[in-house]
């Protein structure tokens, strides 16, 4: 069962969706659970994805709530007529205190247990500061595709009184990392087609080689750092050796330096679907890997708070 | 649901009330979104029908932004998704063209009764959904953006799309062009296009649906609106059928704008609806 649901936050309404469980299903117990935008796309999803898995959620005792942060969908607000502007702000952490709000919200009218934040791409970065900010309301992340890889600076629009940064002559494309992991890894349309195999070995070679790759996201690599010492529940779906997928590696593996992953850590690779999941068995894999998660990680009895990881991380942030 | 006031000086159009709820109706629950006119007595009643799939989610906030822009010049406008899509319930797998239209008259229910005339508004799959809709006596007027030549084309288009795309992925499977995914459709099998499956029933009823232009002695006002090629050449009374130019990709595609340049699009829309559907009474019956 769905109903509309609405929040304000600052002034600001966020229109959202709310799927109950059924009678004699819901428990108190069990934690709600929070989608958010994917980057700039309406709550549902692609292809519907947060609707399907807020039923299948909610059929399983969970409370999940789904909302647009102003401007986005249903909700009225500022929009910069870029994507470029819009995203700038996603992967500094603009979106998180809305996420907060609503996390926030969900606790209090729906969810006493706490709250599992997260979503795709877009929706994963502010999940992931939002948890580093005050994961007070928070009690697990599902971060699917996390962007781990800033814009390039050339790319982003001047700021008000400033000059937008210099393009950069083609041939210095062939000094950076990021421009070769783009080839690499199949996200440059060049290559695409050609040789798979000497693709990856070529990325796996670059990578041993590399610590942290040009234009990583230093600061959501701290946030993911301080989210990994807190010991929330973590989910990350990737798709295996897409960009996406190898900028989380290389992230993780810095923030582990060298440790095991803490059990607290869930990863799963998907195989040949699309980076919002929606080609081949994308959507059947994440409802399957979300649900499974789930029921693994807040199992009914449990207690729902408190849990913390086996392990000191010793890593210090980025410089 | 409390009622939604935004900050007017945050908002890049002047901002109307809205209201969002579900309506049930062939055993799913239909989400709609009310955008309550601006002024006492409304101009008119607008429905608008949206597009399909990926259509949907690239056109959304341009859609959202059309209903806004209605409701601020005085209309009552109701939006809403198609069963197995967006915020409604249901598979769509299950769900065909006629469904849709079915979902598209219950939706016109919730604003049957107002002032001025009730218009069809669509875009692409609400296109063509309304002027059947219309050719069959919904409405007191009907305006269509970009419409298919018919539900099969329509089809056939997002094929195309999907195999360009996974040609430029380099992931074109050997042997699967558009005729093997329509044999395989009419085999009985699914078909997987941009997340959404794809199944026989979806495939069989699009062909029942050809874009149905009014009749010569139509009385009832009604526009098209081409946007390229793909839109099929009609003819109609003098100023019935006109031409936009929109930056490439259209609104409805993936694109790098979130806030698109459709200001004329808006205006033409609402100059004709002032003139045609509500100057001239909606050719209300």
């Amino acid at each position: 069962m769905r109903e509309v649901v609405q929040l304000v936050h600052r002034g600001r309404p966020m229109t959202g969706t709310l799927h109950r469980p059924p009678p004699g299903r819901a428990s108190p117990e069990r934690p709600g659970v929070l989608f958010l935008n994917a980057g700039h796309v309406p709550r549902d999803g692609h292809a519907g994805l947060w609707a399907r898995v807020g039923d299948l959620l909610a059929e399983r005792g969970h409370v999940v709530a789904r909302f647009d942060r102003p401007g986005l969908g249903d909700s009225p607000g500022p929009l910069p007529e870029r994507i470029e502007t819009f995203w700038a702000d996603v992967k500094k952490g603009g979106l998180a205190d809305d996420a907060l709000a609503a996390a926030r919200w969900l606790r209090e009218h729906h969810a006493p247990a706490g709250v599992v934040a997260g979503g795709l791409c877009g929706a994963a970065i502010t999940a992931l500061y939002a948890a580093e900010r005050d994961p007070t309301d928070l009690v697990g992340l599902v971060l699917m595709e996390p962007e781990f890889y800033l814009l390039d600076p050339a790319n982003l629009p001047a700021p008000e009184g400033g000059a937008t940064a210099p393009r950069r002559h083609p041939a210095t494309r062939l000094l950076s990392t990021f421009s070769w992991l783009r080839l690499l890894s199949g996200a440059n349309r060049h290559l695409k087609t050609r040789l798979p195999r000497v693709r990856r070995a070529a990325t796996h070679l670059l990578l041993r080689v590399l610590s942290l790759p040009e234009r990583t996201n230093l600061e959501l690599v701290g946030a993911w750092r301080r989210t990994l010492d807190l010991g929330l529940p973590v989910l990350v779906l990737t798709v295996r050796d897409d960009f996406w997928d190898i900028y989380y590696r290389k992230a993780t593996e810095f923030v582990l330096g060298g440790r095991p992953p803490p059990p607290s850590l869930r990863h799963v690779q998907a195989e040949d679907t699309s980076h919002a999941f929606t080609r081949g068995e994308g959507v059947a894999v994440a409802l399957r890997e979300i649900a499974a998660w789930m029921e693994a990680a807040f199992p009914e009895e449990a207690p729902q708070r408190g849990h913390r990881p086996a392990w000191s991380p010793v890593v210090e942030a980025a410089p | 649901m409390p009622e939604v006031h935004a900050s007017p000086e945050v908002q890049p159009a002047p901002e109307a009330p809205q209201q969002a709820g579900y309506l049930d109706h062939d055993e799913v629950q239909l989400y709609w979104v009310r955008h309550t006119a601006a002024r006492r007595p409304a101009r008119g009643r607008v429905v608008l029908a949206g597009p399909l799939g990926d259509e949907r989610m690239h056109a959304y906030l341009t859609w959202v932004r059309w209903a806004r822009r209605l409701a601020a010049s005085g209309y009552e406008v109701v939006r809403f998704d198609y069963r197995g899509q967006g915020e409604s319930t249901g598979a769509f797998e299950a769900a065909c063209l006629s469904d849709w239209a079915s979902d598209l008259r219950a939706v016109a229910g919730l604003v049957a009764e107002g002032d001025g005339p009730l218009v069809l508004s669509g875009l692409r799959l609400g296109a063509l959904l309304s002027a059947g809709l219309f050719a069959g006596g919904l409405g007191d007027a009907l305006l269509a953006w970009g419409p298919p030549a018919s539900g099969r084309a329509m089809l056939m288009d997002l094929l195309r799309r999907k195999l360009a795309e996974a040609m430029m992925q380099g992931r074109r499977e050997k042997g699967r062009d558009r005729d093997w995914y329509v044999a395989h459709l009419e085999g009985g099998g699914t078909v997987e296009v941009n997340g959404y499956p794809w199944g026989e029933r979806l495939w069989r009823d699009a062909e029942a649906w050809t874009l149905a232009v009014p009749v010569p002695d139509e009385r009832r006002p009604w526009a098209m609106v081409r946007f390229d090629g793909s839109t099929p050449a009609v003819t109609g009374p003098e100023g019935a059928v006109w031409g936009e130019r929109l930056q490439r990709p259209p609104f409805w595609m993936m694109n790098q704008r979130l806030v698109q340049p459709v200001d004329e699009l808006f205006a033409r829309s609402l100059g004709w609806l002032e003139r045609r559907a509500v100057a001239a009474g909606g050719g209300r019956r």
